[in-house]
């Protein structure tokens, strides 16, 4: 399934911040996504590190 | 409002039974709405409507990404809404379609954005903005177990595990019923399709592991293929035929899923 998960500061599943997404861009300074159901998220003060099509998996860190 | 998903190897008779069951229903009343996410697309032309009169979610895909660019949450509603409003026919019987489509040319990705989209309407119908309050949501998948996989079944009331009487299409089924137990999904019925025998209940459900009370047949019936060959519609041109009155029995047991 091509639908993200998305973990910030990967340690383990529970860095999980994100199921299901469908888009992800910068807007105003932040990361902003929304998954399949139409909801959004806003991540503040974080950067994209990875994405990943073969797993379905973004990775987010948080930067200072 | 109830939400049935049909799943199975292909030329089981999803199509088939589905339009069948959506027409039943909206015959007596009932509001009806179907989503064809099988890239085959047939299930317009079996209620009687030509597919090239539907526009369909992938050949517009790029136009519903852009109306999410937002990303407002606003936004997806608003595409709920175009995309019923504008990718949908409703057929002589009252019944809303909205076909998902195929991979519009070659190298051009897989079909996950597009069932996305069909989450995001699906989410639309749910909500109180949508206008419509519709008593079925009927889903026709493609082949194979991978639209469970994909989640669009998630919650649904019914997964109608179609098969035929054989080992390989009971393969199918049964990895579609593996799939299914995770998704909460209310009721897993086993159809078993142009079954000519009785024991097919007890031999099939063995293979693929549902409990025989949870399975029906619809008996083998040439009726089906006389109607295909004249592009006819089953229900309306042999309602007394076998096939139909083991539909009914399926239609019954949906109908008690709500009370």
């Amino acid at each position: 399934m091509c639908e993200f998960t998305v973990y910030l500061n990967r340690k383990s599943d529970s860095d999980i911040i994100a199921t299901n997404v469908i888009k992800s861009k910068i807007k105003e300074g932040h990361i902003s996504m929304m998954d399949s159901s139409g909801k959004t998220y806003r991540v503040d003060n974080a950067e994209i590190v990875t994405v990943d099509s073969i797993m379905a998996e973004m990775h987010l860190k948080t930067v200072a | 409002m109830l939400r049935i998903i049909s799943t199975g190897k292909g030329g089981v008779g999803k199509t088939t039974t589905i339009s069948t069951l959506a027409t039943m229903m909206a015959k007596e009343g009932r509001k009806v709405l179907v989503f064809d996410t099988d890239p085959s697309m047939n299930l317009a032309m079996t209620l009687g409507i030509p597919y090239q009169d539907v526009p369909t979610i992938t050949e517009n895909k790029e136009e519903i990404s852009e109306e999410l660019d937002e990303m407002e949450e606003e936004n997806a509603m608003a595409v709920g809404k175009n995309i019923l409003d504008n990718y949908s026919k409703v057929n002589k019987d009252g019944i809303r379609i909205i076909i998902m489509g195929a991979i519009p040319e070659e190298g051009n990705g897989c079909l996950c954005s597009a069932v996305a989209i069909v989450k995001i309407l699906m989410n639309y119908v749910d909500s109180d903005r949508c206008p419509e309050t519709y008593d079925a949501i009927f889903v026709d998948s493609q082949a194979g177990p991978e639209i469970l996989g994909r989640g669009l079944a998630k919650d649904f009331d019914c997964n109608l595990i179609m098969t035929e009487p054989t080992p390989k299409s009971a393969e199918v089924s049964k990895q579609v019923a593996s799939l299914a137990k995770r998704l909460g999904i209310t009721m897993n019925l086993l159809v078993i399709n142009k079954s000519e025998r009785e024991e097919d209940i007890r031999k099939v459900s063995d293979l693929v592991g549902i409990e025989p009370e949870n399975a029906v047949r619809i008996r083998y019936d040439h009726s089906v293929i006389d109607a295909d060959w004249n592009n006819q519609c089953l229900l309306d041109t042999y309602p007394e035929c076998d096939a139909i009155k083991d539909i009914y029995t399926i239609k019954n047991k949906l109908e008690s899923i709500k009370g």
